[in-house]
């Protein structure tokens, strides 16, 4: 039996391989692509859901209006609700699923990145692995047929992070030439990425400082210059959409602005995960009560002080007429909630940090719904089987990505890029959390699981080892906390009672 | 030579904000802009909207003055407009309604017998862009569109009939988008 490389030999494979497994790459990902399409097709007509009807609603008025409406809650990017405006205007009523095949179009950028990523941070070997576990990663592949703005954002999201890691290699081994040139790129699609989701907001200056740590050894003058790079390249980008929200609102608004409806949700009185919210009126019409019933109440039950009280938590600051000053004001209040009711506001981060690192999905959730007509392809006997593997999928890949990344994934600028970002996405969980919204990491986890699947542990690390110990048991921990409310949706979407 | 894409960077941003600057609109000149019947209905549209979004206090010039002269200008699209989150943000309220009260302009223009015809285009739109809103009933919205509902819409911006009016009637009201319709 040939032994495994070491994470050095590893190392040495990819920087000095001929290049990315690009045969491989691609047929994966046309197989990938075409399961995405299969079920596209079986699952259409398939109605909106929740904000895919927002973003229609800006895009009409759009199309008809001219411009771009807020949603009085929060201030959108435009990208998403411009892309549906111009297929509506050039395929009419079926422009809703020329959107859906233009997610089956990106999928195959997020399916090639995520085995890229494997590669640069592992093997060859675990590039193709990466590559069968994206492909096959259902809970992803169901965001090609809905309306939310997931795809785009992870096609211009992970090519901005594949850039900037290249960028670190191209500092590490001193290839000056393409050093601009990449931190220029990973600027301009961190930019366009904002013009979808606000998201990417912060995690842009914590990459030119990334940047900047990784280029000290050539002086701090060069270090200050290649850090500014992408951060001012994504100004750039973001600064026409930025213009014209300080003509409109007469405000600094890069991308969207948000924050303040997410604080009113995620920092009240009241415990919401969009997960469940939805199926509140189905199981009304089952007479049920609500999923967030049978929840822990540790995790979810207001402060004591409130109990019995007519109105729990704070109201929305309808009162600020101005949208972004809106959120500034909830934003005040939230953080006033939580700085009166400090025990509380921990006992609930764990719920959404539980909430965020759930094997629930938007698929499960449009089963449990039942959006998918009877007579779908999605529906009968591959419906069980869909729904099994789509739970489990997530739970065994987050439990291999932390042998991945503890155990396998050698030290760096890949360790950096993977760490930041995932630390970065799952901190902005603690304000509100769901499944969907770590779909931006799922292509990081798959490629981590895939490190640890193709090569296993590669370290004797005491440190590591405690580390990818204790990973494991937050992990299991925090499902145990969401638990009941995972079987209950487990439940409805295998087509039961709940 | 190093910082040269800083500056052409920097550059780059420095011209936008010029050309920015340059196309600048007061409030008081959206404000007139948005009234002037001699103004084209785009301009009409981009002044309201940026009128009523900077606007940081209620302002019943937009609520109710440029509202009621959208609705009664007999241009469709600025009756639409009108109906918005824009305006209905400023509405003012009739005397003793409770908060949460629908703004009463457009909620009577949406909600307004049916002419002869029955549905038309114009008037299936300012239903479900009154009705669909995001804010909640105190803005006029009690539900999203679905996807039959959008489906709809946009035939209506392509020039496809709209289905007959009983069965519109019919399935709105099934929808609790218009309330307590007979089905």
């Amino acid at each position: 039996m040939t032994p495994s490389p070491t994470i050095g030999e590893r190392e040495s494979e990819v920087h000095h391989s001929s290049g990315a497994p690009w045969g491989p790459i691609a047929v994966i990902v046309v197989a990938g692509v075409a399961l995405r399409a299969l079920m596209l097709g079986a699952a259409l007509p398939v109605d909106l859901q929740s904000d895919e009807s927002n973003y229609v609603y800006a895009a009409v008025v759009l199309e008809r209006l001219g411009f771009f409406v807020d949603h009085q809650r929060y201030l959108w990017p435009p990208a998403h609700p411009w892309l549906v405006a111009k297929a509506i205007g050039a395929f009419g009523s079926d422009g809703l699923d020329a959107i859906r095949w233009l997610h089956v179009a990106l999928s195959s950028v997020i399916g090639a990145t995520t085995m890229l990523f494997a590669w640069r941070l592992f093997s060859r070997r675990a590039a193709v692995v990466a590559g069968i576990l994206w492909a096959v990663h259902l809970p992803m592949a169901a965001y090609t047929h809905f309306l939310w703005s997931e795809p785009l954002l992870l096609a211009l999201l992970l090519t901005a992070l594949w850039n900037l890691l290249r960028a670190l290699d191209a500092i590490e081994g001193s290839i000056e030439a393409s050093i601009p040139a990449r931190l220029i790129a990973s600027g301009a699609l961190f930019g366009a990425a904002l013009y979808v989701k606000e998201l990417p907001l912060y995690l842009v200056p914590l990459a030119g400082l990334i940047v900047f740590v990784r280029s000290w050894g050539a002086g701090p003058g060069l270090a200050l210059n290649r850090a500014l790079l992408v951060p001012l390249t994504a100004f750039v980008v973001v600064l026409p959409w930025t213009l014209r929200n300080v003509e409109v609102y007469d405000r600094v608004v890069l991308g969207g602005s948000t924050l303040g409806e997410n604080a009113y949700v995620g920092v009240n009185a009241e415990y919401m995960n969009f997960d469940f919210v939805p199926l509140r009126k189905k199981r009304v019409a089952m007479g049920l009560e609500p999923i967030e019933a049978v929840s822990r109440p540790s995790f979810t039950s207001p402060p004591p002080a409130e109990e019995g009280s007519r109105t729990r938590g704070w109201p929305r600051r309808d009162d600020v007429v101005h949208v972004i000053d809106r959120q500034s004001a909830q934003l005040r209040e939230a953080l006033a909630y939580a700085a009166s009711h400090p025990s509380w506001t921990l006992r609930t981060r764990i719920k959404k940090l539980s909430d965020f690192f759930t094997p629930l999905s938007f698929l499960l959730r449009s089963y449990a719904l039942g959006n998918y007509a009877e007579e779908s392809a999605m529906n009968g006997p591959p419906r069980g089987p869909i729904v099994v593997w789509s739970l489990a999928l997530p739970i065994a890949l987050l439990l291999l990505a932390a042998g991945g990344f503890f155990l396998t994934l050698p030290g760096g600028a890949g360790r950096d890029v993977v760490a930041l970002t995932i630390t970065y996405v799952a901190a902005t969980s603690l304000l509100v959390a769901m499944s969907r919204f770590r779909v931006p990491i799922e292509p990081l986890i798959i490629a981590l699981a895939a490190g640890f699947l193709a090569h296993g542990p590669a370290t004797r690390s005491v440190p590591r080892i405690v580390g990818c110990a204790a990973t494991v048991v937050a992990l299991v921990g925090l499902w145990w906390v969401s638990l009941p409310e995972t079987i209950e949706l487990a439940r409805m979407a295998l087509g039961g009672a709940g | 030579m190093k910082w040269l894409p800083h500056l052409a960077l920097l550059g780059l941003a420095a011209a936008m904000v010029v050309v920015a600057r340059v196309r600048h609109v007061t409030m008081d000149e959206a404000v007139r802009v948005a009234f002037d019947e001699t103004a084209s209905t785009d301009d009409r549209l981009w002044a309201m909207h940026v009128a009523a979004c900077r606007a940081s206090d209620v302002d019943p010039r937009l609520g109710v003055g440029l509202a009621e002269a959208f609705l009664q200008s007999g241009d469709e699209r600025l009756a639409e407009a009108a109906i918005l989150i824009d305006l209905c943000r400023h509405a003012k309220k009739e005397p003793g309604a409770p908060v949460n009260a629908a703004p009463p302009l457009q909620e009577r223009y949406a909600f307004a017998p049916l002419p002869a015809g029955g549905w038309t285009p114009h008037r299936y739109r300012s239903l479900m862009l009154h009705r669909c809103k995001v804010g909640g009933i105190r803005y006029g919205g009690n539900r999203r569109m679905d996807l039959v509902e959008a489906g709809w819409f946009i035939d209506t911006l392509t020039g496809v009939d709209l289905p007959p009016d009983e069965i519109l009637r019919w399935r709105l009201a099934e929808r609790g988008v218009i309330p307590g319709a007979p089905r």
